[in-house]
């Protein structure tokens, strides 16, 4: 770079030697530096642009989010982006300061962001699936807490990231084909769809967009980057031309009055000619209209993933309706974090998040979502003989479950084995679930039963409460007939009878309701297997056995149909589904047989699974049961999507609500489906062998690279190094005058610069180190490189060199090594 | 232009596609913003582009040789129009040696403003120094349309040498080995007569000393030439430009000035020739005063010199060869060889004067 730099010195002092015109500086121009207006200009036309496409195509989805949070901040962003074109520095430091934010924002707010996103895309989707026709199934993750400032937090961030490629664009060389290329694509779709945009909005987009256009049209562009120099210049065949800075004040002045007059024409043409008056022929709609299919078929080829026939589903607790997807897709992403004593007998845990009462439209509802059945909230029920506390709830009934779990933990342990403290930390599940344990003793605060099958709960995300829980020895109660229950229960006195009584009649009462377009169907199946509800709680394992004989577990059921019913569905036509399936219908069916019986969806994990526990002894402290701890190891155990599952809770007489499995193979660990296709398809995703293999073979990717880097610099280095010897061999009359000097200024010749060439050839001669000859023609041709127009010969240039080299020789043969040496090479 | 011509229709030939398959509002009005822009922009072009004004300011008459020299440019737009950059290109050429360079500006057109641009240059050789703005190009605010068109602003200098008196030692042609014959006082016409011998006076030049006489009378006896009598003595400039040595003829005439100031503070009255290559002729100037000298240098950084070393030299013999003009030849010093004349200085090693 220096020796460029000394290169190009040289010959512009050659050149002006020649002509004899030499400008010592650049002309001039007076002028201040207005910095305010290059950044309010490009700053502006970057926010205008950002902020007129988002709120276009906001608007024409009708997506709510806060526009003016989002005006501010994107301004305040593009100012701020738009600074750093102020000072050099300030561009390194800003660019810091974005990269510590965005690591911040991703860190702390990306399940926001996402869920965010999640709410725009399913938007989007829906109106392309009415559109296109295409059934596009597959869904985000919607941010479900406060969707607007989801949404806001989402569309702040894409801006931002954006706006700093703009910023880029615009700053550098107000490229109009980089903003047009990245919003617009999105701006028309609303467009295209017939969406009814925000007519103001969309004008101010297409005017910043014209105004980049007339700006780098007027060549304003051309050297923004170099305004603290306030010019640049270029040399092209002898002719300098230079560049001077535009005055911003014109540009800002031109652009401000572009977009106020299409403002202001637009506004008075929208007043005049109302947007419905506007038609075109419709010959033109049909165009439009032919080129749908050609737009349903790209979106089939390109977007295959999202677009497959019948969609997709996504892992996790929803309660959503039954049977619209084709599969489900497992993302093993963290939903909670669980910590507990594992101990060896609890080989599962399952955590309840909700429970569905009512079969309505394929899907489980509440009791209180339930128009035609809310005279079924408990609140109508009172309790005889209970006037002090006239309602009750199965909180009541579950208290009485834990009074007699609890005398038989502290005296008999028949049918409990622990009484443990389990911690639950929501990391990315839905805020509005429980996630208590089965036998809970103890529970925090955060949860508040509103009705006999809700809970009021608000667990955020990064909070954990804790609750113990007592451990049973015997999982499946229902099988014991004449359970040892009975003996605590006769001799609790009356009022805990009177309780459970009444709760029993409230169970009774809304527990056993089966929709009318299931009854047949169900019936049918019950008879045809010899299942009927003089088996008693025996027909569990009936139904149990059915569906593990006859009835397949899949993630890839296929969707039910649109008409059809999908409990039905399912017991008739498919045979085929997973969790959810298999605990509806068996719902249905124990209440067809008189066992209440209700839906119960949450997380089924294993304790057991080392790939997703890891040991949390620094929180013994934390897991003490009333102050003791159980035996076991502690672990803290990452609880996924793909644990998610559903269940089925009966009704037992004088016991309460007991768990029943009726999926196949749950309870074996890894029980999934694991056919052929399912296994190809869980191995194609992102688990955590696929993730170990991405990072090998991503170490080797970054081994060859620097490899490649490395044979690249010494490929660099041989190459300059051959080149350098070339450069050499060639003759340089200057370099070669040059050294001569330095020799004779060593030697003491007491030659000057300001003495003439013809002097030095009288001096090298007098002192006998060249002929007269050779010295007056070393003169003449070092005048001549110097001032002639016209270039030396390649001759005449070696004459020069064997000339300087002879004297040099000769003048080194006369002074000493150590002066050669301090002289020529070191000082 | 034409890139930006493309683009715009491109955008023009979006839109209505655009409007066509979309069938909105919003493009309607955009097609209709983008069509009438440009129908406004030209018709406003051409009735302004005549308003703008550009003239060269400040610019010295005459300068030094290396010295700073400044001068301005002053542009301006007279109307209410933005227009888009201009070009404006400016050449700079030294008349006497035939050097130049040229530069092209691109400044911006604000309406009612002015923009001023600062030149700062030296001129490394004398002559006559002329910057003209040649040609002007200015285009509308959308870039579409752009016109170019010859301007007329020029200004001229001239740029000095640095005179120094220069002393030539008129002496120096004899080698003084002369007898007692040579010994007469004799006024002529011939500058290497000698009109008298004296005894030495301090600060005699060695070189005039009369080694046989003074061997013979034992004292130093110097000889004294004659000084010619006539006035018409004539200081002839050889204006050769060597391509090869381009500053050489700056010394010559930075000699020749030396020279004529040298006479002329000896009280010497005298004649400047010199030969203009254009006119083929000979200019000759009475030279009376130092006034005198810088009128006829100022002449001379006018004339165009010429490419042959010997043009003045044939000129003068062909013209005053036979006349009673006494001449002092200064040519460049690699002319030497093609001369037998008597010479009778050599100025900074490139200049010569030779007696003829």
């Amino acid at each position: 770079m220096i020796r460029k730099n000394n290169k190009k010195k040289e010959t512009e002092r050659i050149e002006n030697q020649k002509s004899g015109i030499v400008f010592e500086q650049v002309p001039e121009m007076d002028r201040k530096y207005y910095n305010a207006c290059h950044l309010c200009l490009n700053a502006g036309l970057n926010a205008t642009i950002l902020i007129s496409s988002i709120i276009s195509i906001m608007s024409a989805f009708d997506i709510v989010y806060n526009k003016i949070v989002l005006i501010l901040t994107v301004t305040l962003m593009c100012i701020m982006f738009s600074s750093f074109y102020l000072k050099v520095w300030w561009k390194l430091i800003g660019y810091i300061a974005i990269l510590i934010g965005f690591i911040y924002g991703v860190t702390n707010y990306a399940y926001v962001i996402r869920g965010g996103f999640g709410i725009i895309a399913n938007k989007f989707m829906e109106v392309l699936e009415v559109r296109l026709d295409l059934p596009i199934e597959r869904r985000y993750d919607e941010y479900v807490n406060n969707k607007v400032y989801a949404v806001t937090l989402c569309l702040i961030f894409i801006a931002c990231s954006l706006g700093l490629l703009l910023n880029i664009a615009i700053n550098e060389t107000k490229g109009f084909i980089i903003a047009f290329f990245s919003t617009f694509p999105f701006v028309q779709i609303g467009m295209y769809l017939g969406k009814r945009m925000d007519i103001m909005s969309s004008v101010l987009y297409f005017s910043a967009l014209i105004c980049l256009i007339i700006l780098r049209n007027s060549r304003y562009y051309k050297i923004e980057t170099k305004r603290h120099k306030g010019y640049s210049a270029k040399k092209k065949k002898n002719i300098v031309t230079y560049d001077y800075v535009t005055d911003p004040r014109n540009s800002f002045s031109i652009t401000i009055i572009i977009i106020v007059v299409i403002m202001v024409c637009s506004g008075v043409i929208a007043l005049i000619f109302p947007r419905a008056a506007f038609r075109m022929d419709e010959k033109y709609s049909a165009w439009k209209d032919s080129t749908l299919d050609t737009a349903k078929r790209i979106a089939i080829v390109g977007f295959w993933g999202m677009l497959n026939p019948n969609g997709s589903g996504v892992g996790g607790i929803s309660r959503n309706e039954l049977g619209n997807v084709d599969r489900i897709t497992l993302g093993y992403e963290k939903q909670l974090g669980v910590t507990t004593m594992v101990i060896p007998e609890e080989e599962y845990i399952y955590l309840r998040a909700y429970t569905g009462t009512y079969y309505e439209d394929n899907r489980w509802k509440y009791i209180s979502e339930s128009e035609n059945r809310k005279k079924h909230n408990l609140e109508n029920y009172t309790l005889i003989n209970r006037p002090w506390s006239p309602a009750l709830n199965s909180k009541d009934v579950e208290d009485l479950t834990n009074e007699i779990l609890k005398i038989d933990f502290e005296k008999g342990r028949n049918l409990t084995d622990a009484k443990k403290s389990i911690w639950v930390e929501n990391v990315f599940a839905n805020i509005n679930y429980t996630y208590l344990p089965y036998n809970v003793s103890q529970l925090g605060l955060y949860c508040k039963l509103v009705n006999d099958d809700e809970y009021d709960a608000s667990l955020f995300y990064e909070s954990e409460f804790k609750c113990l829980y007592y451990h049973l020895k015997e999982e499946n109660i229902v099988k014991t007939g004449n359970c040892a229950l009975n003996n605590y229960l006769q001799n609790k006195e009356e009022e805990v009878f009177d309780v459970e009584s009444a709760y029993r009649k409230y169970v009774y009462d809304t527990y056993l309701d089966v929709p009318e377009k299931n009854r047949t169907v169900i019936m049918n199946i019950l008879q045809k297997h010899d299942i009927y509800s003089e088996d008693g709680l025996y027909a569990i394992d009936k139904i149990k056995n059915m569906f593990e004989n006859e009835y397949e577990y899949t993630l890839m059921p296929g969707k039910t149909p649109s008409k059809k019913d999908f409990v039905n569905y399912f017991l008739m036509d498919s045979k085929k589904g997973y969790c959810t399936y298999f605990a509806s219908s068996a719902v249905l069916m124990f209440r067809s047989l008189g066992i209440p019986a209700r839906y119960v969806g949450g997380y089924m994990f294993y304790t057991t699974d080392n790939d997703t526990r890891r040991e949390a002894y620094y929180r013994l402290d934390d897991l003490k049961a009333d102050g003791v701890l159980s035996e076991g190891t502690p672990y803290i155990i990452d609880v996924t999507d793909a644990d998610a599952h559903a269940w089925v809770e009966v009704y037992i007489d004088y016991l309460g609500w007991v768990r029943v499995e009726v999926t196949p193979g749950a309870l074996e660990e890894n029980g999934e489906d694991d056919s052929g296709v399912n296994q190809l398809l869980t191995d194609a995703l992102f688990n955590r062998q696929t993730y170990e293999r991405i990072k090998k073979s991503t170490i080797v990717i970054i081994l060859l690279t620097v490899l490649l880097a490395m044979l690249t610099v010494v490929m660099y280095i041989f190459i300059a190094a051959i080149l350098r010897y070339r450069r050499k061999r060639r003759y340089d009359p200057d370099k070669d005058f040059g050294y001569l000097l330095s020799v004779c200024r060593v030697y003491k010749l007491g030659w000057n610069s300001s003495m003439t060439y013809e002097e030095l050839a009288e001096l090298l001669c007098g002192e006998d180190l060249c002929s007269e000859k050779n010295t007056k023609r070393l003169a003449f041709l070092v005048e001549k490189s110097k001032y002639s127009r016209n270039e030396l010969s390649d001759d005449e240039k070696k004459e020069i060199h064997v000339i300087v080299t002879d004297i040099s020789v000769l003048i080194k043969k006369r002074i000493s090594v150590f002066k050669i040496v301090r002289y020529l090479y070191l000082f | 232009m034409v890139a930006n011509l493309i683009n715009y229709l491109l955008l023009i030939a979006l839109v209505t596609t655009g409007l066509l398959f979309y069938n909105d509002y919003i493009l309607a009005i955009l097609l209709a913003a983008l069509i009438i822009m440009p129908v406004i922009s030209i018709v406003l072009f051409y009735k302004t582009y005549k308003n703008i004004k550009i003239k060269i300011t400040d610019f010295p008459v005459t300068a030094g040789r290396n010295n700073d020299i400044k001068f301005k440019i002053l542009v301006k737009n007279e109307s209410f129009y933005p227009m888009g950059d201009m070009k404006i290109r400016l050449h700079v050429e030294n008349i006497f040696y035939g050097n130049e360079k040229e530069y092209i500006l691109n400044v911006a057109n604000v309406p009612f403003k002015s923009n001023e641009i600062t030149w700062k240059f030296k001129s490394l050789y004398c002559g006559c120094i002329k910057v003209d703005i040649t040609e002007v190009e200015v285009r509308d605010f959308l870039g579409i349309v752009r016109k170019k068109y010859a301007y007329k602003e020029n200004k001229t200098m001239v740029i000095m040498p640095v005179p120094k008196i220069a002393e030539f030692d008129m002496q120096a042609l004899s080698s003084g080995d002369g007898d007692e014959s040579e010994v007469q006082y004799k006024k002529g016409t011939d500058v290497s007569d000698i009109s008298q011998i004296r005894p030495y006076e301090p600060g005699d030049s060695l070189q005039s000393v009369h080694w046989k006489l003074t061997a013979r009378y034992d004292e130093w006896m110097v000889k004294e030439y004659s000084m010619p009598y006539t006035n018409r003595l004539c200081l002839i400039l050889e204006l050769y430009n060597n391509s090869d040595m381009p500053d050489e003829m700056d010394s010559v005439i930075e000699a020749y000035i030396g020279y004529a100031l040298f006479m002329i503070n000896n009280g010497r009255e005298f004649y400047m020739v010199w030969y203009n290559s254009e006119s083929h002729n000979n200019i000759i100037r009475e030279i009376q005063t130092e006034n005198d000298v810088m009128l006829a240098l100022n002449d001379i950084m006018y004339v165009k010199p010429s490419n042959n070393c010997m043009d003045a030299y044939y000129a003068y013999k062909n013209e005053y060869g036979n006349s009673d003009f006494t001449g002092l030849y200064v040519t460049n010093a690699s002319n030497m060889l093609n001369l037998k004349e008597d010479k009778l200085g050599i100025y900074s090693g490139k200049a010569v004067i030779y007696g003829l």
